[in-house]
């Protein structure tokens, strides 16, 4: 019998399952990165506009991040501590962009713009039009890690800054210990843009990221693309390290629980109106102006039909694969959390390993996996060549989501119940079974379901690994939308868009219905 | 002469590079109520952890009933089958189980079938007055309801020794007080050697005949609870005795 006590102890076993766990996220990248080490053909990537496309990441990236952090540190820091009307619903809507694939946004300005009359080298197009359609994910990002970071903070610590200076010593004293969080979330949102090709193909200002997915689609060169992929993910990984080297240790001491009453948001007029109208602000911006690019072709004529044709043909595709990368990333999530969660050295490697993870270019995984299912025999086809393929390559891109949710969950459960269960002779898989799944049911379903609300937004990995026919509704939108007609793309932007709303909707109901209904039954605490 | 419960012989601990204690030796008789005092971070805790076989010594020995348990970096024998059981600082409810769920998923060690172990499980329920109880789960519980909880889970599998970690922690003393009475009361009921940890010398007076109090990484003093608290050695049972009020002096 193997005593529960196992999960409490520490033992080898934790430094090989972690190196595993992430190795296997890393895993599809690896054939690609093997052929460009190994390869024989030596020609220069940075020949043509790629190292143009590089500095031109670069300043999207950086412009982004800048933006995300000057817009969403402020934002979130009074939403984080302040109540106010309508405080939900707005959170609800500025949190819609990270549902939504980037190069949606990108033709909502460039659409804007049109209807607009400006110009192409207006600030809605170019540079400044990716930095927009970036930050407008940036932005978001920042808010709600701010807002976390001030959600951990100990009522007592604010209770007392507000005694000792009133609510500008409050904000001073939560922005200085949340910006670190907020400039993280940053950081991360510019990285990001970094791997993501849609807005700068559509704006006028290719990236690497755009380089990449042109070598592989349009020119087939796979060599090329491989080469150029690798590129990407060295500069992001440069770009990454300091995130990694600052704030790994800081992230994994945030997840622990600590032994403080949290703070709730309180009262203060002047917050009242300021944080809806930054809110506002940032929703109308990011989310309001390029909906607003993407109604206006539609008014002349809505394309119902070819909508509905084309929901009904990829929304199936859609839901696997956002389930399958759901369940793939939580699973493996939840292994590295099980090894990593009871030693100290082993969650900073864990989130250090996460944050790699993340920020690496969805194309390396994709391209990888592609050239391995090319030299692989037929009968592996439903491994490395089916809808099955695509779901776990996504999953594995975003096991860093359900990573971190999963870590905070495993560090949220007291070592003494594994324990007792070892002192009382219950065996590891019945503790597993009937105490630690049925506590970490929430947070799995959590993970599942936000892995794959942003997996439904993925364009890249899709696009590159689809089965023939097996198309998903934003790749079938990002396909079409050279082509077609505007009206037409915008009709399915906008059912794109509604869906996202009705998701974010559905999240916003649990969360006002369930949490009563964990209190009615007691299994969360009341206060 | 019988072997003592439980023994340590030549213990050393340590967490990383702080050492907890070195060379630490005690014995404690089968059917006796002892309990181990000392401030916090003495090592008290560590010291259930290596009774219970929940974690081994890093240098020495662990002896239980006469023979080694455990040794150093290893556990010889599994924590249950030494039928110890333990009350947790945290009391260690599982929260999704109901509390009858929890004293029947205690009883897993025991090798009873499932109608048994419901009998069993309801008995010890029974015993300690929490009988209507069995279908709240912990969160439903108050502090001192969800105490008897943890004891009947900890009762149920009839064990030879109950490890108390500092069980009492949180509560008001008038429940403390009718906590103390129960648990002697069930521990004669059912025979089992009490180890008390704490850092409180009353609780220690309330349960426990014996002693040994914990300073500096070592044994400070230890015998009948009763004598060491007439001439204290250690900080702890001076600083308790002398805030004690005096009742020959003064102006009473």
């Amino acid at each position: 019998m193997i005593s529960a006590a196992v999960l409490e102890r520490p033992g080898r076993w934790r430094v090989l399952g972690l190196a595993a766990g992430l190795a296997a996220a890393l895993l599809p990248g690896a054939p690609l990165v093997w052929e460009v080490v190994t390869g024989a053909g030596s020609a220069s990537v940075f020949g043509g506009d790629f190292a143009l496309a590089v500095g031109r990441s670069l300043i999207v990236g950086g412009g982004a991040a800048i933006l995300a952090l000057v817009v969403g540190f402020p934002t979130g820091l009074l939403a984080g501590l302040y109540r106010f009307r309508g405080r939900r619903v707005l959170l609800a809507g500025v949190a819609l962009p990270l549902l939504i694939p980037s190069f949606l946004w990108a033709i909502g300005l460039s659409m804007l713009r049109i209807e607009l009359g400006l110009p192409r080298e207006s600030l809605l197009s170019g540079a400044t039009g990716c930095i927009f359609s970036f930050a407008a994910i940036g932005v978001p990002l920042v808010i709600f890690a701010v807002l976390l970071a001030v959600g951990s903070t100990a009522a007592s610590n604010l209770d007392a800054t507000r005694l000792a200076g009133g609510e500008l010593a409050v904000l001073r004293y939560a922005g200085r210990a949340c910006f670190p969080a907020a400039l993280s979330a940053c950081l991360l949102g510019g990285i990001l843009s970094l791997a993501d090709p849609g807005p700068g193909q559509i704006l006028g200002f290719s990236g690497a990221a755009t380089q990449v997915l042109v070598s592989f689609s349009a020119l087939y060169d796979f060599e090329l693309a491989a080469r150029q992929c690798i590129v990407v993910a060295g500069v992001v990984l440069a770009a990454a390290s300091p995130l990694v080297w600052f704030t790994a240790g800081k992230l994994a001491a945030g997840l622990l629980p600590r032994n403080a009453t949290p703070m709730r948001p309180a009262r203060w007029p002047a917050a009242e109106w300021a944080a809806p109208l930054l809110l506002g602000l940032v929703f109308a911006l990011s989310v309001l102006a390029p909906v607003a690019g993407l109604v206006q072709p539609v008014l002349g004529r809505f394309w119902l039909d070819r909508t509905w044709e084309t929901v009904a043909r990829t929304g199936a595709n859609t839901v696997v694969y956002a389930l399958l990368a759901g369940l793939v990333a939580t699973g493996l999530a939840t292994w590295l959390a099980v090894c990593a969660a009871r030693v100290a050295s082993l969650r900073i490697a864990f989130v250090a390993g996460l944050i790699v993870v993340f920020v690496l270019p969805p194309a390396l995984n994709a391209l990888g996996t592609a050239l391995a299912a090319s030299g692989a025999p037929a009968w592996l086809d439903p491994v490395l060549r089916s809808r099955l393929t695509v779901g776990a390559v996504l999953g594995l891109r975003l096991t860093p989501l359900a990573g971190i949710v999963l870590l905070r969950a495993m560090c949220t459960a007291p070592a003494s119940w594994a324990l007792a269960a070892a002192v009382h002779g219950v065996p590891l898989g019945t503790y597993c079974r009937r105490v630690l799944a049925p506590f970490l049911a929430g947070p799995i379903a959590i993970s599942v379901a936000l892995v794959a609300l942003l997996a439904t937004a993925d364009v890249t990995t899709v696009l590159l690994l689809q089965p023939p026919g097996q198309s998903s509704f934003p790749v079938a939108l990002f396909t079409v939308m050279a082509n077609a007609p505007e009206s037409m793309v915008g009709s399915l932007a906008l059912a794109y868009v509604m869906i996202a709303c009705i998701a974010i909707a559905a999240v916003l109901l649990v969360n006002i219905l369930v949490k009563p209904l964990a209190l009615a039954r007691g299994s969360v605490s009341a206060t | 002469m019988t072997a003592p419960l439980v023994e340590l012989k030549n213990v050393t601990m340590r967490y990383g590079q702080v050492e907890v204690f070195r060379d630490f030796n005690l014995q404690i008789a089968d059917g006796c109520h002892f309990a181990l005092l000392g401030p916090s971070g003495c090592g008290k805790s560590t010291l259930l952890r290596l009774f219970a076989g929940l974690q081994p010594p890093a240098v020495g020995e662990v002896w239980v009933d006469g023979s080694p348990a455990s040794v150093a970096g290893e556990i010889r024998l599994a924590p249950h089958k030494r039928r110890f059981t333990m009350v947790f600082q945290d009391l260690a409810l599982w929260p999704n189980l109901t509390v009858l769920q929890n004293v029947e998923l205690g009883l897993a060690g025991a090798g009873l079938d499932r109608r048994e172990r419901r009998e069993r499980a309801l008995s010890a329920l029974r015993a300690c007055r929490i009988e209507e109880l069995g279908s709240r789960r912990p969160g439903e519980l108050s502090g001192g309801q969800q105490q008897r909880a943890a004891l009947a889970r900890a009762l149920a599998p009839q064990p030879r020794a109950l490890l108390l970690d500092e069980p009492f922690s949180g509560l008001d003393i008038a429940i403390k007080v009718h906590l103390y009475a129960e648990i002697t009361r069930l521990c004669r009921e059912f025979g089992v050697t009490v180890i008390l940890v704490s850092h409180d010398p009353m609780e220690a007076t309330a349960l426990c005949s014996h002693g040994a109090v914990i300073e500096h990484g070592g044994v400070r003093e230890e015998g009948r609870i009763r004598d060491l608290l007439r001439a204290p050695v250690s900080e702890t049972l001076r600083a308790f005795v002398d805030q004690l009020p005096q009742a020959s002096g003064g102006n009473h």
